[in-house]
This record gives C-alpha cells, structure tokens and sequence, in this order.
C-alpha cells in the first residue's frame, strides 16, 4: 500500500469541488492518506469560522470520521521548525530572508519523510518547488520581485537533501489517475451514452479545469496534455 | 476592531512607504483608480520582503479604494457621499504621512485604523456586495504575496485570512501558468500509476 502525505491544500481544491469521494475509491485501490494534525486543524478550523466556507468544512470531517484521511498522531513539530528554518533563510532579498514557508507545511515535509511515504500531496506551488527543483525558486523570486535574489546554498542544501526523491503528487495527477483507472467511468457512461468518447474528454477537462480554477498549481497546458494523453 | 502594532519600522520600510503613500494621495486626488491598483501591487512588495503587516493594510486600502474608484457607477446615486468619503480619506492620508514622516508609529497605526474603518463604514452603506471591500481586498493581497513565492499558510498566517479563500482567489489568477513545471504530466502519472501497482 502507498502513503500519502496530505497538504491542506489539496483537501480544500478537491472539498470545493465535490471530489473528496474520489479519495474513498482510491484508498481502496490501494492508496493510504495520511494528514498531519497541523494540517487537519488547519483546514477544519478556519473553514468553520467562515460563513462561506463552513459546509465544506463539515464534508471534510466527514472524510476524517470515516476514516478515509488518517490523522497522524506524531509530534513532528520540532523537526519541522528545523526544517523551517532552513526554508526560510534560504533566499534572501535586499538582506532580508524570505519566510516562504510555514509549520504546517514544513510538517507536511518531515512527516512524509519519517514515516516513509510515497509522496507528498500538495496542490501549492512553493512546498512542490522546493522539495522537487529548489533550483527554480531562485529564478521565480527574481521574476516576481525584479530584484537580485541571493541564495544561502547551505541552507537550501540542509533543506533539500532531506526530502530529496519524495515524489509531489497535486489533485489533478491524483484525479487523472482516477480517471484513468475507471473512477469515473460510471458518470462518463451516463451523461453521454451514444458519443461516450466526447463526454469522457469533456469530464476529464472537467474535472481538471475546476481543480485549476481552485487553486491548484498546474498550468492550461498541462491540462491539454493530460487530456490528450488519457481521454 | 483591527489591532495593528505600533513597533518600530526599518528606516527602508519608512522611506519606501512614505513614497508609496504619498503617490496613492496623489493617484486619489486625480481618481487615478488604475494607478491605485499599481501602488497596492508595489506595497505588497514591500510587504512581503519585510514581513511588514502595516505595508499590508496601506496595499488593501490603495486596492479597496480602487475597486470603490472602478465601480464608482454603483454610487451614482450618493455622488455627495462619495466625494465627502474620498475627501476624508485623503485628509487622513495627509496625517497617515506627516506621522510615519515624524517616525510617530502610535499615530501612524491609528491613522491606518482610521482609514480602515472609513473604507468599512462607506462600504457597507452604499456597497452592492455582501463581502466588505476590505476583506476582497485582503484575499486579493494575500493571493498575490503568494505569487511572490510565499506558501498559502504563511500568507493566511500573516494575514488572518482563510486559506479556502485565498486557494479561490489564487486559481483565478493567471500565476500558475506562468512557469514551466520540472516534470512534464506523463512522467508524474507513470511515477503516480507506479506507487498504486505497489503492494
């Protein structure tokens, strides 16, 4: 069975979108998701404060009672602020250390590590880049900004090596997955029985457009590739 | 009530903010609305490199106040009101100046207070929406401190606001497809298809 190691992130693009079931199907295919309890509080407690987003944040409970998202219990906070400090003295501007990260996402990284998982599942941008091609952050920060960017290659080096090979894994790979292996084969069936081809096309860009228009961190073009590869 | 810190601020963080400040008081003089929404791009620069939370309400009341500016149709009906409104703003932008000019943080965080609570005020008398123009516009910052390489927590950590706000935000904006990503989609789903045949 393959861990996963789950971001808030991705929890919130998939619950805004209705597709946390897909997480139930693919668990029993095989997948175990695990969420570190920063990451928990954070998604379940700042969605109940929100008027807006507050029924999402019961779905999500949902998904923890029954057992589909498994909190993990182990305290990784102090490796994790280890990690954070590299993190955030990594990339400097003016003299000043950009603070990238925070303790839930650095738990994200020191729990996927310790308790050997596959992967990382995160839908955002900056935790993915600095475990998978920290080399790119520095161009990132400099086209943001305009600025010279400097970077503490130490810092960057402490953090890195520690993750290095940890697979990122964003919701629309996972959903491409799923659609893949027939997740969805039961509603493509069903919306368009005589042109099914078309209406699996449609699902699919469906599905990865909303996951897009959410938040998570993938390009058009990765969306066009994904459905010229599957659909 | 918001609470804003009356700390001390870096000699480069007054000095940058001064001019910004006096640019938003000449941009709202001319109703310069496109010029307003610039300013608040350029504090969030500021912002972020100096983690300084009081840059981050100077670029949600230049934002807030270029949606008021663009949407000025909307007050069509209350033009006395609007012009009164943007009147005491820029007055009490003079004073947020002359204090952060005399280094007086007390004055110069009571003043943002102020602004804030003018823009609500306004806002909430005359808006058409249901979200206060100042909670939009702290989603809007904090969406694009993101794009400035910041992560979702640390930004919703610095600002109060909720990451299931600011993801909505972020995935309106054309951020992530500007960058090529180090993987292409074929390899992370075979590596993806991989980790669910392992038994």
């Amino acid at each position: 069975m393959a861990v996963l190691v789950v971001d808030s992130s991705t929890i919130i693009s998939c619950a805004m979108n209705c597709l946390l079931w897909v997480f139930k199907d693919l668990k029993e295919r095989g997948f175990k998701f695990v969420v570190p309890k920063g990451v928990k509080r954070e998604v379940i407690d700042s969605g109940l404060n929100s008027k807006k987003f507050k029924y999402e944040a019961i779905r999500v409970m949902e998904y923890f009672n029954n057992g589909v998202f498994e909190e993990h219990e182990m305290d990784v906070k102090s490796e994790a602020s280890e990690m954070l400090g590299y993190a955030n003295s990594s990339f400097y501007i003016k003299h000043n250390p950009l603070k990238i990260l925070q303790q839930a996402d650095a738990e994200v990284a020191v729990l996927a590590k310790k308790i050997h998982a596959d992967a990382i599942v995160t839908d955002e941008k900056t935790l993915r880049l600095l475990v998978e091609a920290p080399q790119f952050i520095e161009k990132m920060l400099e086209h943001r900004f305009h600025e010279n960017v400097k970077t503490n290659k130490d810092a960057l080096y402490n953090f890195s090596r520690v993750f290095e090979g940890i697979n990122v894994v964003r919701s629309v790979d996972l959903l491409a997955l799923a659609y893949s292996i027939g997740i969805f084969d039961k509603i493509a069936n069903s919306c368009n029985i005589s042109e099914k081809k078309k209406c699996s096309r449609d699902l699919l860009e469906g599905i990865l457009f909303s996951l897009r228009f959410s938040g998570c961190a993938v390009s058009f073009k990765e969306i066009e590739d994904y459905v010229n590869l599957l659909a | 009530m918001v609470q804003i810190s009356d700390a001390p601020m870096s000699e480069e963080v007054c000095e940058d903010l001064i001019g910004t400040l006096k640019k938003i008081k000449s941009a709202l003089e001319l109703r310069d609305s496109p010029k307003l929404k610039e300013l608040s791009d350029h504090t969030i620069h500021c912002s972020t490199i100096h983690r300084e939370k009081r840059a981050v309400y100077i670029a949600m009341i230049a934002y807030s106040l270029h949606k008021i500016l663009e949407k000025s149709v909307i007050y069509r009906h209350h033009q006395e009101e609007l012009n009164d409104f943007l009147k005491g703003v820029d007055e009490n932008f003079g004073a947020l100046i002359a204090f952060l000019e005399s280094r007086d943080f007390k004055k110069f965080s009571e003043a943002i207070v102020s602004i804030l609570k003018e823009i609500s005020e306004f806002d909430s008398s005359f808006g058409k929406y249901v979200e206060d123009v100042l909670e939009f516009a702290k989603v809007k910052k904090g969406a694009k401190m993101y794009e400035h390489g910041l992560s979702l927590s640390s930004v919703a950590d610095m600002l109060g606001v909720s990451k299931w706000d600011l993801m909505k935000s972020v995935g309106e904006t054309k951020y992530h497809g500007e960058f090529q990503s180090p993987k292409d989609v074929k390899e992370r789903f075979m590596n993806l298809k991989k980790l669910l045949e392992k038994k």
